[in-house]
């Protein structure tokens, strides 16, 4: 995991403490099923230091790519999620009543579809 | 002989916002040493060992203050929660002297009970030296079935599939009533990280359970069915972390906490998962689809799989 260190002590791109942790914690996963997997990580850490010269900028691109590689069906479907401003997949839509019928039909295929 | 020190009846409470199944569970025993991977009972206060309780008088006192106090007519009890049903000769021993209690209480307040035990093992035989023909009380067999390659990984000292099967074979001879438990559903082996990959490993995973299913029609009368529950794998936080630490191919990357604390496979999965198999349940016996409950799961899921939310009591009224 030393290549993690080198990734989080980098001055090109800026996490949090919990980002930090989280991309830890995708690593110790994904490295059960895939043993190149801190190849994968270093690729995507190199294509984000290459966006821009902005470390914030750099470390949310490089974020937003280790949430899609954890959970790619979860990220997927929050894109889509995104236009109607729903932010979780665990949600009750039938509780809500800012969704039109045709909105709601649409919100729910998204939710319960791979 | 062990002394319980706490109440043996408890309500089953499934967590913040999950659906109550309205279920009592039992404890006349503690611990399993059947030792399947994903077990919350390793990571819980519970005894090295498997222990039975013998102080059954206390029993006798808390079944006697939940019939007096209640209205309910009807009640399920789960007698497999902490502890595997048949485990040992003890074990059913003292099933039936627990069901000879709860009959004879029940018929002073006028209660019907059901009895659930659940096991993964192949002991049903042993419930044949019994006579377990009790007045007011049904005792439904249940048996967790999981496809061979999930027990060979994850469940190594259980019995067989085919045993399982085989199992609620017999039990339609002995107990009548028979229920079918897919839980926990586990999606294994992961065909890769990316999204095709989960894809296809959760697309394989109900083809492996849909033959699981077929196996079980194959032996079963769908009038001597039940219930039949569906659940995915669950896991608490602390299991999460021990079996991600020991990298358990339990620990599936598109798991995300729920608001009831438990990780569970993302909400797509598992409306995919249970869909799938309710189609085919469904399309096999179209009357069954009654008789399906989802277990630990929230109220939109249920809904996400066009079911209506039902307890276990509530699936007991009308049987005979």
């Amino acid at each position: 995991m030393n290549f993690l260190s080198t990734i989080f002590n980098s001055d090109k791109i800026h996490l949090t403490h919990s980002q930090k942790n989280f991309i830890k914690e995708t690593y110790e996963i994904l490295s059960i099923f895939r043993k190149d997997i801190n190849k994968i990580i270093k690729e995507k850490f190199k294509s984000a230091m290459l966006y821009s010269n902005n470390k914030f900028k750099n470390g949310k691109i490089f974020f937003e790519e280790i949430y899609k590689l954890r959970y790619p069906i979860t990220y997927k479907k929050l894109t889509q999620l995104r236009k109607f401003k729903i932010f979780s997949l665990e949600i009750d839509i039938n509780q809500t009543n800012i969704y039109s019928e045709k909105e709601i039909s649409e919100i729910k295929n998204i939710l319960t579809t791979l | 002989m062990s002394i319980r020190k706490t109440e043996f009846i408890s309500k089953y409470y499934y967590g913040k916002e999950v659906v109550d199944l309205d279920e009592f569970i039992v404890s006349l025993a503690d611990s399993c040493n059947l030792n399947c991977e994903y077990c919350y009972l390793k990571f819980s206060k519970t005894p090295k060992k498997p222990v039975v309780y013998e102080n059954i008088e206390e029993f006798i006192k808390e079944i006697d203050e939940l019939f007096k106090n209640s209205e309910e007519k009807i009640f399920y009890f789960h007698f497999g929660e902490t502890t595997d049903s048949l485990l040992s000769k003890k074990h059913i021993q003292l099933l039936y002297k627990f069901c000879e209690v709860i009959s004879e209480r029940s018929k002073v307040y006028s209660k019907s009970c059901f009895i659930e035990v659940r096991t993964k093992t192949f002991n049903i035989s042993q419930l044949t030296k019994y006579n377990f023909n009790f007045d007011n009380l049904k005792l439904i067999y249940t048996t967790s079935l999981s496809p061979q390659n999930i027990i060979d990984a994850f469940e190594k000292k259980t019995s067989t599939l085919e045993e399982r099967i085989s199992s609620l074979k017999q039990a339609q001879s002995i107990t009548k009533l028979i229920g079918i438990r897919l839980e926990p559903i586990i999606i294994y082996p992961l065909v890769n990280i990316d999204y095709e990959g989960i894809k296809k490993s959760v697309l394989n995973t109900i083809k492996e359970y849909n033959e699981v299913l077929k196996k079980v029609f194959d032996v079963v009368d769908p009038k001597n069915l039940h219930s039949i529950s569906l659940s995915t794998l669950r896991l608490t936080k602390k299991q999460f972390k021990v079996l991600k630490e020991k990298k358990s191919k339990l620990c599936f990357p598109e798991m995300t906490l729920c608001i009831d604390g438990k990780f569970r496979y993302s909400r797509p999965i598992r409306t995919t998962i249970y869909k799938e198999l309710i189609n085919f349940i469904k399309y096999h016996h179209t009357n069954l689809l009654e008789k399906i409950i989802l277990s630990f799961e929230f109220k939109y899921i249920w809904q996400d799989c066009g079911l209506q939310i039902k307890t276990l009591p509530n699936l007991s009224i009308n049987v005979e």
